[in-house]
This record gives C-alpha cells, sequence and structure tokens, in this order.
C-alpha cells in the first residue's frame, strides 16, 4: 500500500493530521432514513485534544465509529471525506482499512470495563494488534514493532514497556481483565491504543464507569501518554468538567450535525451558538444552590427532523427564518465556528441580559 | 494451591457420585422383584423343556452359584468390592460369557459409531453455528441454516426409521440391519472393517443430521451474543485479522457453555444410543441393554448402567479440569 503522492497544499491533500469534511453518516431504518451524522467538517493538527460534545444520541459515537469505518449495517457512510496523515481513509481497501485501525487511528472504547477479552490474559491482548500490524504498510511499518520477528523476551520488553507508560506493573500482563479493577482496565485499554504510536486517538467517553478520583488519574494517563506519543485525541462525551481540563478545542453535536466548534476556554466563557450556551449553563455551580435547569423540549425525532436550523424549535431566540434556512459552519471570529442566523443580534442580546442581571444584583 | 484444592474436591466429588450411582444401581433392579434364575427356567421350559424336580434344583443351585440366595446387604458388600475392582460377574442369560466380555464387544461398536458422530456433529455444528452468526461469513454458508436447523426438531430414531425406509427398503443403497453381514465372524481386517462401515452409515447419519442442528443453534444464539460485546467492537477497532477475531475473541468465548453440554452428550451417547441402535439392531451397547432389561439380566444392567455412570462423571470430571483453563472466570469461584 502506498500513499497516494498528493503534496500538500492541493485541493485533495490537506495538511492537517485529521481533516473531515462533509462526513454523512445514514441508517436507513424500516421509518426511513436517519442522519446519525450530518455534513460535519473538522479537522486535527498533530498532538491536539479535540472535544465532541452533545446530548445521547446526537451522534458523537457514530461520528467516532465512522472515523473508524466501523459503521454496521444499515449505516452507512453516505458522502464525505475523510484524511489521515495525507491518505483517503475512506478510499481504502478492506485490509488496507484494518491497518489503518491502530497503527493510523486507535479507540479507547466506551464503557471499558467489558472491552477486554475475558478468556486471554493482558500479555496477549496487548501484542495481538501488534502482530495483525506486522510488515504493515504506510502508517503501521515505521510506527510499530514487528512482533512476528520478536522473541519472547523482546515481547515482554515492550508489553511491560507499553505497561509501564499507563502506570501499571510488569505482573498485570499475566493477568485476567476480570482480576482487574476499572481504573486498571481502562489503562490497559490506553496502553493498547498507543501501542502502535497512532496519529490519532479517539477515546469514547473512555471515563463514564469510573469514579471521579480514578476518572482524573485515568485522564492524566491519557493526556501524559498522548503527548508521549504526539498523537492527536478525539475526546467524546458529555461530561463538561472533564472537557474543560482536558481538551484544546470542543465540538459540540446536536442533532449530527457540529453548531459550534471553539476554543475551549473561549466556548466555557462565551459559547456563541445557542445551544452551547445552554448546554453550558446547565453545569450546576457550586456557589449558588440553585434547581437544576434543563434545556427546554427534546431533541428532534430522528425521522422528523425540523427545517431550516435543526435547533430552532428549541432555541429561545429563534425566527421565523431559523424555521426557514439551514445556516453552515462558519468562521465567526478567528477559530471560533458556529452555525447561527442570528449571531449578532444573540450576542447583543447576551450582553443586555447580562447588563440587566448585574443591575438586578445590585 | 487453588489448582490443588481445586483437584481433590473435585475428585471426591466424583467418587461420590460414583458410589451413589452404584448403589442406586444395585437396588433399582431388584426392586422389581423378579427373579432372574426362575424366568429363565421359564422361558426353557416355554420352549419345550419340562418343568420337573430338577427344575427347582437348578433354581437353587444357580441362585447361590450368582449369590442371590445370600440376603441383601451382604449381596451390596460384595456387589462394592466386585466394583471397586470392575469384576462385573457372569451373565445371567448367556453364562458363561462374562459381562465386561458382552461389554467389551458392544462397546466397540458403540464408541465408533457414537463417540465419532457426537464429536463429528459438536466440531460441525458448533463451527457452523458460529459461522452462521458472523456476518462475514459466505451467504451460501449462512443460507444452509434453515434446513439443518430444521433437522434438529426430528428426533433421531424418527430421522433413522425415514433413512431406513428409503435408503435401504427402496433403494436398497445400503444394508438396513445389524453391524455385519449374516454369516460374517466379526475379524480384525480392512474388509470386516469396510463391511462394519457400510452398516454405520444410516444410523451415524441419522445422528449426525438430527444433532447438528442442536449444536448449531445454541452456538448461533451464543456467538451473536458475543458479537454484540464491548470487547468485540474493540478488537475489531484494534485492526485484528478476521480469523483472530472469530477465533480469538468470538469462538473463544461462545464455545464455553458448549463445552459443557458436550460434556453431558459423551455422558448420554450410552443411554441415547438405546432407540437408534434397536431401530438399525445394531450391535451396540443400547441394543445388549434393550435386551438385558428384557431378560432381567441383573449382572449385564448394572454393567451397562454402572458404565454409563463412569462415563458421565468421568467427562463431567474431565469438565471441571478443562474448563478453569478455558474460562479464567470459573477459577475464583472456588
Amino acid at each position: 500500500m502506498t500513499p497516494q503522492p498528493r503534496p500538500n497544499g492541493e485541493a485533495g491533500a490537506p495538511s492537517a493530521t485529521l481533516q473531515v469534511r462533509n462526513l454523512r453518516v445514514y441508517f436507513d431504518t424500516p421509518g426511513g432514513v436517519v442522519r446519525a451524522v450530518d455534513d460535519v467538517s473538522f479537522s486535527l493538527e498533530a498532538g491536539e485534544r479535540f472535544g465532541l460534545v452533545g446530548e445521547s444520541g446526537s451522534g458523537k459515537t457514530t461520528l467516532a465509529m465512522a472515523l473508524l469505518r466501523m459503521i454496521k449495517p444499515p449505516g452507512h457512510i453516505e458522502s464525505g471525506q475523510i484524511w489521515l496523515d495525507g491518505q483517503d481513509v475512506l478510499a481504502l481497501s478492506g485490509e488496507e482499512m484494518r491497518k489503518m485501525r491502530l497503527a493510523g487511528i486507535a479507540l479507547v472504547a466506551q464503557g471499558s470495563m467489558n472491552s477486554l477479552n475475558p478468556v486471554t490474559r493482558i500479555r496477549r491482548q496487548l501484542l495481538d494488534g501488534m502482530k495483525d500490524h506486522a510488515a504493515a504498510g504506510s502508517g503501521g511499518a515505521d510506527n510499530g514493532a514487528n512482533a512476528a520477528k520478536m522473541s519472547r523476551r523482546e515481547q515482554d520488553d515492550y508489553v511491560h514497556d507499553l505497561l509501564a507508560r499507563v502506570g501499571l506493573e510488569p505482573q498485570v500482563a499475566g493477568m485476567y481483565p476480570h482480576e482487574l479493577s476499572g481504573g486498571m482496565k481502562q489503562r490497559v485499554c490506553i496502553a493498547m491504543a498507543i501501542s502502535l504510536r497512532p496519529q490519532v486517538i479517539i477515546a469514547d467517553e473512555p471515563t463514564s464507569a469510573l469514579d471521579v478520583v480514578v476518572q482524573m488519574q485515568v485522564m492524566e494517563t491519557l493526556r501524559r501518554v498522548q503527548e508521549e506519543v504526539g498523537a492527536a485525541v478525539i475526546l467524546v462525551g458529555h461530561d463538561m468538567g472533564i472537557m474543560a481540563q482536558f481538551v484544546d478545542r470542543v465540538g459540540v453535536m446536536y442533532a449530527g450535525k457540529l453548531v459550534e466548534v471553539s476554543p475551549v476556554r473561549e466556548i466555557f466563557s462565551r459559547p456563541l451558538h445557542p445551544y452551547a450556551r445552554l448546554l453550558i449553563e446547565c453545569l450546576p455551580s457550586l456557589e449558588e444552590k440553585d434547581d437544576l435547569e434543563g434545556i427546554p423540549g427534546l431533541p428532534p425525532s430522528q425521522f422528523e427532523r425540523p427545517t431550516g436550523c435543526l435547533f430552532h424549535p428549541r432555541c429561545p431566540h429563534a425566527t421565523a427564518d431559523c424555521a426557514t434556512q439551514e445556516q453552515m459552519l462558519d468562521e465567526v471570529q478567528p477559530d471560533r465556528w458556529v452555525a447561527c442566523h442570528r449571531l449578532e443580534l444573540i450576542h447583543n442580546l447576551q450582553q443586555e441580559t447580562s447588563v440587566q442581571e448585574s443591575e438586578a444584583g445590585h | 494451591m487453588w489448582a490443588a484444592v481445586y483437584l481433590l474436591k473435585r475428585i471426591v466429588f466424583f467418587l461420590l457420585i460414583v458410589l451413589t450411582a452404584a448403589t442406586v444401581n444395585f437396588f433399582l433392579p431388584r426392586l422389581s422383584g423378579q427373579d432372574p434364575i426362575r424366568e429363565r427356567m421359564i422361558k426353557q421350559v416355554q420352549s419345550g423343556s419340562a418343568w420337573g424336580k430338577g427344575k427347582e434344583k437348578m433354581v437353587e443351585v444357580y441362585n447361590a452359584k450368582f449369590g442371590l440366595d445370600k440376603p441383601l446387604w451382604q449381596q451390596y458388600l460384595t456387589y462394592l468390592g466386585d466394583m471397586a475392582r470392575f469384576d462385573l460377574g457372569h451373565s445371567i442369560a448367556f453364562y458363561p460369557k462374562t459381562v465386561k466380555d458382552i461389554l467389551r464387544e458392544a462397546l466397540l461398536w458403540t464408541i465408533g459409531l457414537l463417540t465419532m458422530t457426537t464429536l463429528l456433529s459438536f466440531v460441525f455444528g458448533t463451527l457452523f453455528g458460529a459461522l452462521v452468526a458472523w456476518t462475514r461469513a459466505p451467504l451460501w454458508l449462512r443460507s444452509l441454516a434453515p434446513p439443518i436447523m430444521t433437522m434438529a426438531a426430528i428426533p433421531y430414531y424418527l430421522l433413522g426409521l425415514i433413512m431406513l425406509f428409503v435408503f435401504a427398503f427402496e433403494l436398497r443403497w445400503f444394508p438396513g440391519h445389524g453391524g455385519y453381514r449374516i454369516g460374517t465372524i466379526p475379524n480384525v481386517s480392512w474388509r470386516f472393517f469396510l463391511e462394519a462401515l457400510e452398516h454405520s452409515i444410516l444410523p451415524a447419519l441419522s445422528i449426525l443430521l438430527s444433532s447438528l442442528g442442536f449444536w448449531a443453534i445454541a452456538m448461533r444464539g451464543m456467538m451473536v451474543t458475543v458479537e454484540g460485546e464491548d470487547y468485540m467492537t474493540l478488537a475489531e477497532a484494534k485492526g485484528i485479522k478476521s480469523s483472530r477475531l472469530f477465533l480469538d475473541y468470538g469462538l473463544r468465548n461462545a464455545i464455553l457453555p458448549q463445552i459443557t453440554s458436550l460434556a453431558l452428550a459423551m455422558g448420554y451417547v450410552f443411554s441415547g444410543a438405546l432407540l437408534v441402535e434397536v431401530v438399525f439392531g445394531f450391535p451396540g451397547i443400547g441394543t445388549v441393554l434393550f435386551n438385558s432389561i428384557k431378560g432381567v439380566d441383573y449382572p449385564v444392567i448394572q454393567g451397562i448402567v454402572l458404565t454409563i455412570i463412569l462415563t458421565l462423571a468421568t467427562t463431567t470430571l474431565i469438565l471441571d479440569l478443562t474448563l478453569p483453563m478455558l474460562d479464567p472466570r470459573i477459577r475464583r469461584q472456588t
């Protein structure tokens, strides 16, 4: 397998580590076509940490699976492009894609309590991925060790090194998954994900099954090894606290669409899209004891999508235009991409209300 | 350490099972209240000989010879001692043949027929069931599922009768009765082996076809469950080869309950054979059991039942010892 000789800068070859363009993932169901991921575009620089947030069913995990090309029927990638390190992922053959997984793009799975094969030892599970990437072409050969040629001793060293990187003792190699705690299992999953030094790691709610103390330890581990191998990370989740501490940029998904992509500090201090703002306002505050506020209304049905802006039925600022016209993601400020018709107006509105609130407070 | 304790526990358990079963085995036929020697004599009378004083004497002599005149508890103790030495005594119906000899002859046929068919149907049924559930398997293979699953619904003696009718009586492709031709004396030769093989095909096929589906259905269900597990998703995301994903992750996990079923099926090989063997007149242990029950041949019945118990207990023991190797999670529970 040879990479397409496309120089950077040419129309087809993006310079970013990962570039997703107009990706659409549809599910053909008896009730009609469900657009789980709809016209999503974003890019990742090397080593960057990108957060994907949104409600359940907003398409975060589907998007992550689409990047791995692991969408199961009745789902399929309808259209779009995925470029990983200059390679057109959607053009790869099945076998090339298999080798791209783990070597180019790795997964730390959701609900890792059950992510390890219960009947084989950790050692074997850390090695088998690498073994099946032996003599891999592009993406595999340069960053993966060749297990087929390794002696038992070298394999041990390799496994122990991987475990040490995620803060686990060498003895763990000889253990079975049921002998490990949840945090240890997740560390093993992280060790697996970095074993071939991929360019991108997808962490799909990696800590959802863990308690908060272990959560932070695992996230710290993920951050450390990610920096060591220089991989970009896509963190999928809805824990805004973890997002705030871990990622550089956040993409907010709503009903399969990205509605805002902004640097993490700015989105927390001044979210631009109304949905992003409501989402962040939902975070409970430690200082004030308030009733928990949600976002009024429900996400749109998978079959009856609203016309125009998908969020308009729940949006406090919606006008007639919002119901008829779609708005694409647009760079409204440097590095801030938002899809909203009424941005200027809302922005002023927000200033007004904050003035009113501060007046009311005094 | 756990291994030693575990092993000891299992072996003690094994011995207890055998002892209990052997005890039941001793008392059960005696509860029928029949008198085996007298029964035999009556048969002889029916076939022409007279019932004189001599017969009464013969019953007494034979009762003494088989130890049937002694009190029950004494018979029981003798029986236990004999069992421990695996001395099964003499057949009453085929005296002076020993039960061991009768069993040895019959077992060879049964093992040849049933162990082979059970293992074959396990291997192919399990593999087939796994492949049917495997979405990457070829379509022609997956479309074989409905007919094979249907076969599982037909009891195998019924399938045997159908085959007997079609292939032995109508088409005359295969012999319909016995393990070899009438007039042939069993011996060790290629000729005899081929003859026996020819006679085994119909009974083997009827068992194989009907049990294949049973294994396949169970395995397919397990495989579908396993395919939905998180570790399958992660394994695929690891870029593992399809063959490894199938064997090391899918099959390896889905097969665990199948192994348990196999151990039980191996134990039932002897009793389950009865109907098929009787249908085909196959000289296996099922036929011998059938005849000895008809003839109230205590020692033979006991010998066969003891063999069944021993096989069941042994396969269970083997299962207990191998399962922890296949499923590490079992080790913790001991």
